[in-house]
């Protein structure tokens, strides 16, 4: 692990943020794209997405807030 | 997702395809924690019925099988689908040595780490700088394997330019 790496790796442990990205990670990825699918719906809600995405997914574009 | 591997794999059958990978965020998220990330890019060597650089015949065949599109977007499942030709050596190898992943059942090829790496160095926008420092927190990802891309592919300027921002952002 490369200097930069290992301090990364060492702060991240001393906040325990590590563990729970660690955990996270981990995840299958069936359950992994489901978390992405429901951060992409918040966004989307929030009409923050490019106009093609509204198109292509037949959803009408919010007025952004 | 399991849908868009089958297409693929179809595709790859049907001859379109030579080979694929899935890059870009969703190929990170196998090995970082989620993050928002909104379609697939998936990078084709095409086949002989394709010829090398047209995507039109893919396109069609997608259009075939009663897929939506919107520009350069195809709607498989519930994600949009960017295919695209690999623009540079660096993905042309990143999809020769793509991991084989079971995804819903289905074997589909996925970037590894180290090519993702290498790519986001290579392009370099803001969000590449977070995904980039997510990867090198993932144990898949092999340094040494990294160190020779960077090297072969002489990113040695913009690992040390990631360095030095990661720096200044922490100070």
């Amino acid at each position: 692990m490369d200097p930069l790496s290992a301090r990364h790796d060492s702060e991240r442990r001393l906040t325990g943020k590590a563990a729970l990205e660690r955990e996270l990670a981990d995840l299958p990825i069936e359950q992994k794209l489901k978390m992405v699918q429901q951060l992409v719906k918040v966004a989307s809600n929030a009409g923050t997405l490019p106009d093609w995405y509204y198109r292509l997914m037949e959803i009408p574009k919010p007025e952004n807030r | 997702m399991e849908e868009i591997v089958r297409i693929l794999n179809l595709l790859v059958d049907e001859g379109l395809i030579l080979n694929y990978a899935i890059g870009g965020g969703i190929a990170t998220l196998f090995y970082t924690k989620p993050f928002t990330t909104v379609d697939v890019n998936v990078f084709a060597l095409l086949g002989p019925k394709a010829g090398l650089v047209d995507l039109g015949p893919i396109y069609a065949r997608l259009r075939d099988l009663g897929y939506r599109e919107d520009g350069q977007y195809v709607r498989i499942g519930d994600f949009p689908v960017q295919l695209l030709v690999p623009p540079s050596d660096l993905e042309v190898e990143a999809v020769r040595e793509a991991d084989t992943r079971e995804i819903g059942g289905n074997q589909g090829r996925v970037f590894r780490p180290e090519y993702l790496v290498a790519i986001y160095l290579s392009v370099y926008r803001p969000k590449d700088r977070v995904r980039i420092e997510a990867l090198l927190n993932s144990p898949s990802l092999n340094h040494g394997n990294l160190r020779k891309l960077i090297e072969r592919y002489r990113l040695e300027e913009r690992w040390t330019r990631y360095q030095r921002d990661m720096t200044q952002s922490e100070g």
